[in-house]
């Protein structure tokens, strides 16, 4: 959280990230480049070699960034994962991106067109499943990477809106399925074993398996067995039923409430964090703030804003304790609105 | 209800401890399931052939040069047990994904003598593999390091073997050979496709029943060059059709384009 942007706002947690990552990168290059050395040794060209390492390597990554998200929501302890997810992402397009231009360069270019029209045009069965030019989904995949990538910092979220950026950022879903078939109806065509079927099939079913799981958990979170309304405010539960500086969410009339129990106080704010849609009912009141479980952005309870030097707010919404009965008024109050706390 | 004080947040010096052991469990978890991905991902990669491109290495080969049925070089190559000499044709491809009928025609331009009395020597990159040798003319124009002329002339012409109809794929012979490994199937398409289209020869290639392959350089039905009409045909499992002949140690296969090659397998395959 910064007031001000930087290119990387590096902290201890960050570079102990980023280390295990490129320990990670560089294991599993080690490994493919040496088994491919031991297995074929001059026969196989370093191009070669580079596009088949650095392909695989940025299909792996991609499977274990998908995985990241849902897992963080059904175990927070896997949320210091999904902190600098941001990093593995752009380092996923650099990956990505080496096997893309070297594949342009083997394949596509010194021939009697420019690389980029021959990329489109040398096999052009679009027509054909089968024929498909798996290149092209290659190539449009790592244009969506790009632009996550170019956008990836803070800059962007803010100035592109956090809704804009968050669609766009939901195009890593279409990239994810156009690489699929981009390895289906490639390499796979050439090779016997079906080993990479296999493991491609284990990895879509887990990173399908786990947004289902994390969105059914998420659905049976939020939702009222029974919905007592009276005077526009709906009974939610009692103060016994939330954890000390933690919160309860509920959806109301499609708004995502997070009701949170601070210092014998109840204030119910906006759920989602404005940085990146955060769920903020998953987060904790540390320090007088809401804090995002996320990236740590932080809210103070009563008005649903940022303290100062931040600017970000998010909407608030009435209480009432009746009978030790917590009761919410669905309707949002203008974000940043300040209202009383209900006192325990 | 009492409070759960263990939360991560990352800009803290250090992770609650529960959620530290849970991580680096998670990261020895990772390390092993990396390892065994790029393990797995990389033995199960296809073997390859025995394909060379002499990067970076520039040999020269003397011999007639020749333009039919491709741009070629006939090299000596030793004698038979008989005591009869032996050649070889040495297939002459352009830097980059280009032939070299250009560079042919100039350097038959140069030299003032037709070229089968003419032994010349060509300065290039050696591409070889499976009995086949072909030469890349890196330095295009320089090539040509010099032509001596012969005392007599040399012919040298194709045998007529007779129809074939065979299952297999068409390749660029500058791939496929050693510059590309694999040089064939669909991951290499559009590569072929793009040498083919700059005069690279397309060349057929079938496997026998005893696991031979056997190499036919494709042209047209009157010996002329089609690059173009086969790109459709690149990399795919076809059919082809034609009349073959011997050329030293290359087959040819003249095909009606319109009528002698399919996308799908011959009858009785």
């Amino acid at each position: 959280m910064s007031a001000t942007y930087q290119p990387v706002l590096w902290n201890r947690q960050k570079k102990i990230y980023d280390w295990v990552m490129f320990g990670l990168i560089i294991l599993f290059l080690a490994i493919f480049i040496g088994v491919s050395l031991v297995l074929f040794g001059d026969k196989i060209t370093g191009e070669t070699l580079i596009i088949r390492a650095f392909g695989s390597l940025a299909i792996t990554m991609l499977h274990i960034i998908l995985m990241i998200g849902p897992l963080a929501r059904l175990n927070k302890k896997f949320l210091p994962l999904l902190y600098n997810r941001r990093h593995l992402g752009v380092t996923m397009f650099f990956m990505a991106s080496i096997h893309g231009v070297f594949s342009i360069l083997q394949f596509h270019s010194m021939g009697d067109i420019n690389p980029l029209v021959s990329l489109f045009t040398s096999n052009v069965n679009y027509a054909t499943l089968a024929e498909f030019p798996f290149q092209v989904l290659g190539f449009f995949s790592l244009i969506i990477l790009f632009l996550m990538a170019a956008t990836s910092h803070d800059f962007w979220l803010k100035n592109l809106s956090p809704k804009v950026w968050k669609t766009l950022h939901l195009l890593v879903y279409l990239a994810y399925a156009m690489l699929i078939f981009h390895v289906m109806l490639g390499v796979i065509q050439l090779e016997k074993s079906p080993l990479i079927v296999i493991l491609l099939g284990i990895g879509m079913l887990t990173v399908i398996g786990l947004h289902l799981a994390a969105g059914y958990r998420q659905k049976q979170l939020g939702y009222l067995k029974e919905q007592v309304e009276k005077d526009g405010f709906v009974k939610v539960c009692t103060p016994d039923d939330i954890e000390d500086n933690r919160a309860k969410l509920v959806h109301l009339n499609g708004e995502s409430i997070a009701i949170f129990k601070y210092e014998n106080k109840l204030s119910a704010i906006n759920n989602f964090c404005k940085h990146q849609n955060g769920s903020l009912s998953e987060g904790k009141f540390v320090n007088g703030c809401i804090t995002c479980p996320w990236h740590g952005y932080q809210y103070l309870a009563h008005n649903g804003s940022s303290p100062p030097p931040f600017t970000e707010k998010v909407a608030t919404y009435h209480l009432q304790l009746i009978d030790n009965e917590i009761w919410v008024n669905p309707t949002p109050e203008p974000e940043g609105t300040a209202i009383e706390p209900v006192l325990l | 209800m009492k409070s759960n004080d263990e939360f991560y947040i990352g800009y803290f010096p250090k992770a609650p401890k529960s959620i530290a052991k849970w991580i680096m469990t998670s990261v020895i978890i990772l390390v092993i399931s990396i390892a065994i991905l790029s393990l797995l991902q990389a033995r199960n990669q296809e073997n390859l052939q025995a394909n060379n491109f002499e990067f970076g290495k520039i040999t020269e080969l003397t011999g007639i040069l020749q333009t039919t049925p491709v741009p070629n070089l006939v090299i000596h190559n030793g004698q038979d047990i008989n005591g009869n000499d032996l050649f070889q044709s040495v297939l002459l491809i352009g830097l980059g994904k280009f032939g070299s009928d250009s560079l042919v025609s100039f350097f038959k331009n140069k030299i003032d003598l037709p070229l089968n009395q003419t032994e010349v020597t060509l300065r290039g990159t050696l591409i070889y593999s499976d009995g086949k040798t072909l030469l890349e003319l890196t330095e295009e124009e320089n090539a040509l390091v010099k032509s001596v002329p012969l005392d007599s002339s040399i012919t040298i012409s194709s045998k007529k073997i007779g129809r074939i109809e065979l299952n297999g794929e068409m390749i660029d012979s500058k791939c496929y050979f050693g510059v590309m490994n694999p040089g064939y199937g669909k991951p290499h398409r559009s590569c072929a496709i793009r040498c083919v289209s700059g005069g690279i020869p397309p060349v057929f290639w079938s496997t026998t029943e005893d696991k031979a392959t056997q190499y036919y350089i494709v042209l047209g039905k009157n010996g002329e060059a089609i690059n173009q009409q086969v790109l459709p045909y690149i990399a795919d499992p076809i059919c082809i059709k034609g009349e073959v002949y011997q050329y030293l140690d290359w087959h040819i296969i003249q095909t009606d384009i319109e009528n002698e090659i399919t996308a799908k397998g011959c009858s009785g395959f």
